[in-house]
């Protein structure tokens, strides 16, 4: 599978969907890994990172939304990422669907497959990627109430 | 600090965000109360904590004691994929002491505050009656490179069973990770996102099936 991410595009959002160690992993397994450029430069992941891992560094998002079969992100596609969905093309991300109808239409107008970290539970009805970000969130929810 | 009064922090929901949130405001002295729905879950953090906090049981009675008492108050409701309830209504901020700081952590699902809408890192607090609000929808962003590695350390897994099995192989090899399926060749797949938006729900099997024969 051709496997994609990009550089998220919400304000002050610099985390990013796939590291480079993501990268290797995939194409150990026999993927290509495809790579918007600077998608991880806000938090210290340069694009040779990416290279040395076996992945593909591409000029826009739009040429990774053209080429993978699967998107992985961070947050819920933004309007121009919206755009450059293909139908049955897999969105992996976070997407918090029941607070955003808009979304939700968009995403059903676009035919995607779309699998949510949030809601994906494990065999004890737990969440295993939502756990990770509450556990972060729930730290800084008194850090930020300090102030 | 001595000779200064204890920071009262009220934590409304007691689940990784509460226990997480319990963690940082015990290791800062903070008189620190939880609320929670689950009994198990009182007695755990019970154990963990001990004295170092308050478990309440959450009640109407029980949220407007705590609205009275809190300095900070952290809203870490979660309903697994469904909208938050608004448990405290804007007429409840009356009850708060002015300047108290709400975290609304479930603004991502819409919030447990009436008041609460989303906000930015870049202006991440405005008042309402006197009582601040913090609603920053995506908060470990801020720590985006620990926040990384920990999100893509879990869905990396995940991300390479799709690769291997497609979206259909992933789901039909394990109920429980279909449920991460939200929409699906224009089917909505998830039953609370359906719910919360009037919208019809097709079970994930049967929306493939349809896809498989059409």
């Amino acid at each position: 599978m051709i496997v994609g991410t990009v550089k998220e595009i919400k304000i002050h959002e610099y985390r990013v969907g796939l590291t480079p160690a993501s990268a290797r992993a995939y194409v150990a397994q026999g993927h290509r890994v495809l790579v918007e450029t600077g998608a991880g430069d806000g938090i210290g992941f340069s694009d040779q990172d990416y290279v040395d891992s076996g992945g593909e560094i591409l000029p826009t998002a739009g040429d990774v939304f053209a080429t993978a079969d699967m998107i992985v992100k961070v947050k819920e596609p933004q309007v121009a990422e919206i755009a450059m969905l293909r139908k049955d093309q897999i969105l992996y991300t976070y997407l918090h669907l029941a607070a955003d109808k808009e979304q939700t239409v968009i995403l059903l107008d676009r035919e995607v497959k779309a699998i949510a970290y949030e809601t994906i539970e494990d065999e004890r009805g737990g969440l295993p990627c939502l756990r990770p970000m509450s556990e972060i969130a729930g730290r800084l929810a008194i850090q930020q109430g300090a102030k | 600090m001595p000779g200064v009064g204890r920071g009262h922090v009220g934590i409304i929901g007691g689940g990784i965000v509460g226990l997480n949130a319990c963690k940082m405001a015990v290791g800062l002295s903070a008189d620190v109360t939880v609320l929670d729905l689950s009994l198990d879950r009182m007695a755990y953090l019970d154990d963990i904590f001990s004295s170092q906090i308050t478990t309440l049981h959450s009640t109407p009675h029980h949220i407007e004691e705590v609205l009275r008492q809190s300095d900070v108050l952290v809203g870490a409701v979660l309903i697994p994929g469904a909208k938050a309830p608004k448990l405290v209504k804007r007429e409840d901020l009356a009850m708060m002491k002015p300047g108290t700081v709400i975290v609304d952590v479930a603004i991502d699902q819409g919030g447990c505050f009436e008041t609460s809408k989303p906000t930015s890192h870049d202006d991440p607090t405005y008042m309402v009656d006197g009582i601040v609000h913090y609603c920053v929808a995506n908060m470990p962003g801020a720590v985006a490179r620990t926040s990384t590695l920990a999100l893509t350390s879990v869905t990396q897994n995940y991300g390479l069973r799709i690769a291997v099995e497609d979206v259909e192989g992933f789901c039909q090899g394990n109920a429980e990770l279909a449920q991460g399926l939200n929409v699906y060749k224009g089917e909505c797949t998830y039953e609370a996102v359906a719910k919360a938006h009037g919208l019809d729900f097709t079970p994930w099997f049967e929306a493939m099936k349809v896809a498989a024969s059409s």
